[in-house]
């Protein structure tokens, strides 16, 4: 299998003049076609690991390899490319665009993708709906819509690129047992098709689907 | 990022977002205060403009002869007649003649003195020539009753009088034993009313007929000479422009007349209208500047986790402001447009309201490009600049950052 990150990083957050260490000299590789999960206490450095990881955040030390590229040398043109190519990022919040139907926020990602053509978009951002699910709520706004199914155009709307990479910051945080299920199953489905799936939870159910589980403790990794 | 996608999902935005009602609403109010104060001001500097090369009154002087000249009044005129920029001259009491009408002697005509240099420059129909008699130039909406001066009906239709003309029946006084008793004799004429005009342009009464020279001269010789006494000799002098006036009268003055002006400008009026109006431009541009600052401020803030969105999914700093650019021009175009259309629309009742006046409708309520112009720039170039400033302290935030509005 094909590495797709791999990185060795420090990162602390400053906060009114007082420097507080997150984590140090943090090792760690991930492949594609694999299910990683993320796990370990509240405030432990989950959310901060991952927002690097998906380009959120360039403010660490250290060095950070995506497709063999170092981020920290890059523009913010290519920055903003590989974002949007790369990687598809599921927020625990869902994080939908309010005014917008649910196909429109699966398209919306499209928009600066020169590699789609614009009279694909609407039928790709169909059968990435349909894949999920919700053929019948397309023409729905986020707030017509239950939460599991949010979080399902969220799915749909990171999966707009088709990238390599898809990254999720406790996608099932906000959700019930049943909608669990539903999006682990379907972030398992993802990694088998060949995508870096990597995801940060609680839950232990996560445990049943991932290929690897990285436990992150006092700014270190225990396999 | 092509432009017909940023156009199209931000007009989606915009009318799926009802909140923009309100900036839409402080650009609306915004760009009718300063195009309103600004076309006001430049209606005031028009209408100013406008007094001065029309109003009549204003280049026009008395004079009163010396003693040595009573009795003398030829003499008196021809020295007159040689000032330059002299365009007209008569004697004062033909200036404003009040005649009973024939079919009713409550009601009154007022004549004036009308050649091509004294009569209002706009006519409807034919003008009189210095050797016409019998004929007369009268208003385009007539009133015979100066009692409901003030009333806005009652009007004869100048039509009719260009159908009808104008009959008078003056009783003629005489002066026995130095009292004026009524002679028993009437001075009875008709005029052919051959042309119309608008009393705006004047300043006249409705009620206003000019007629020849000499049809004037003849009604007061014989109607109206037996009241006035014999005094000396008041000469009315027309002049050919405005800075001439203060020229000729030195002139007279030198030759040992008294001269008075007929009409004075209130330049302090003028002044304290233009200042009004100035404050009203500049208060409400500052205050546009500040409410638009502020609110375009907290729609930024609102949207400030979209932004991060955005970012998250690969927009680059300049596909995000196009965006958020577009939308606020979008707001500020709907406004533009919306005032636009008010303004115009006032324009057009003015007009209709003012139909009868010729020259008030055709030559000072105009449109004023500018006002326009410098109003919908006003609109434009606020946001723009407010939200170029407030793009480039987003533009260094991580995308994390504008998600979690740190
Ligand atoms: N912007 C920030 N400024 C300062 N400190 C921060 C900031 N973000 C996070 N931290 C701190 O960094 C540490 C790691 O936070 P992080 O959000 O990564 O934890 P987490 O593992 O995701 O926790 P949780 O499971 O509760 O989501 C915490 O101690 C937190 O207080
Ligand atoms: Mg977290």
């Amino acid at each position: 299998m094909k590495e797709v990150i791999n990185l060795n990083i420090e990162k602390s957050y400053i906060l009114k003049h007082k420097i507080i260490p997150v984590f140090k000299d943090l090792k760690l590789s991930f492949e594609s076609g694999k299910f990683y999960a993320i796990m370990g206490h509240s405030g432990c450095g989950k959310s901060t690991l991952i927002n690097i990881m998906g380009l959120l955040d360039n403010e660490f030390k250290g060095e950070y390899f995506l497709n063999e590229k170092n981020v920290s040398k890059l523009s913010n043109k290519e920055l903003a490319n590989l974002r949007n190519k790369e990687i598809g990022f599921i927020f625990q919040e869902f994080l939908l665009d309010k005014y917008l139907k649910a196909y429109e926020n699966v398209i919306f990602p499209m928009l600066v993708n020169k590699d789609i053509l614009p009279k694909e978009r609407k039928k790709r951002a169909l059968e990435l709906l349909n894949m999920l699910g919700l053929e019948d709520r397309v023409n729905h706004f986020p707030k017509e819509l239950s939460g599991g199914e949010q979080q399902r155009v969220a799915i749909a709307r990171a999966l707009a690129n088709n990238p390599n990479i898809i990254l999720a910051d406790e996608p099932t945080g906000d959700l019930d047992e049943e909608n669990e299920t539903k999006i682990f199953n379907i972030l398992k489905e993802l990694s088998k098709k060949g995508k870096c799936v990597i995801v940060v939870s609680h839950s232990n159910e996560v445990k049943k689907y991932a290929d690897i589980v990285y436990k992150l403790q006092d700014g270190k990794i225990m396999e | 990022m092509r432009f017909k996608d940023i156009l199209y999902y931000s007009l989606l935005k915009v009318k799926r977002n009802k909140k923009n009602i309100f900036l839409f609403i402080i650009l609306l109010i915004g760009c009718l205060t300063i195009t309103g104060a600004l076309t006001y001001k430049s209606f005031i500097s028009k209408n100013i403009e406008y007094m001065l090369t029309k109003d009549l009154s204003l280049r026009s002087l008395g004079a009163m002869a010396a003693i040595e000249y009573e009795g003398r009044e030829k003499d008196f005129y021809n020295e007159i007649k040689n000032v330059e920029h002299v365009v007209e001259f008569y004697n004062k009491s033909y200036y404003f003649l009040s005649a009973p009408l024939s079919n009713d002697e409550n009601k009154t005509v007022s004549f004036k003195y009308g050649t091509p240099n004294t009569l209002p420059k706009k006519i409807i129909g034919k003008i009189i020539n210095s050797n016409d008699t019998g004929v007369a130039v009268c208003p385009v909406k007539f009133k015979d009753n100066v009692k409901d001066y003030y009333e806005t009906d009652n009007f004869i239709d100048g039509k009719e009088l260009l159908k009808n003309g104008i009959s008078i029946n003056v009783p003629i006084k005489e002066k026995i034993d130095g009292k004026l008793t009524f002679s028993g004799k009437y001075y009875q004429k008709k005029y052919n009313v051959i042309g119309l005009y608008d009393p705006l342009e004047t300043y006249d009464n409705y009620n206003t007929c000019y007629i020849s020279a000499s049809d004037i001269e003849d009604l007061y010789e014989t109607a109206y000479k037996a009241g006035n006494g014999n005094d000396l000799p008041i000469a009315h002098i027309i002049v050919d422009d405005l800075k001439n006036v203060d020229n000729v009268m030195q002139t007279l003055t030198d030759k040992g007349f008294s001269t008075f002006y007929q009409g004075v400008i209130n330049y302090d009026h003028i002044n304290e209208v233009n200042q009004i109006c100035n404050i009203i431009i500049i208060i409400s541009c500052i205050g546009i500047f500040i409410l638009t600052i502020l609110y375009i401020k907290k729609i930024n803030n609102d949207n400030l986790q979209n932004m991060g969105i955005q970012k998250a999914y690969g927009y680059s700093n300049g596909n995000i402001q196009n965006f958020s650019m577009c939308e606020l021009l979008i707001i500020s175009f709907i406004s533009i447009f919306i005032s636009f259309i008010l303004i115009e629309s006032c324009y057009l009742i003015i007009r209709i309201f003012f139909e009868d006046y010729i020259n008030l409708k055709d030559e000072i309520i105009t449109h004023s490009m500018l006002s326009y112009w410098f109003g919908f720039l006003i609109i434009l170039v606020v946001p723009i600049i407010t939200n170029s400033l407030l793009n480039l302290f987003y533009n260094k935030k991580n995308a994390i950052n504008l998600i979690r509005k740190k």
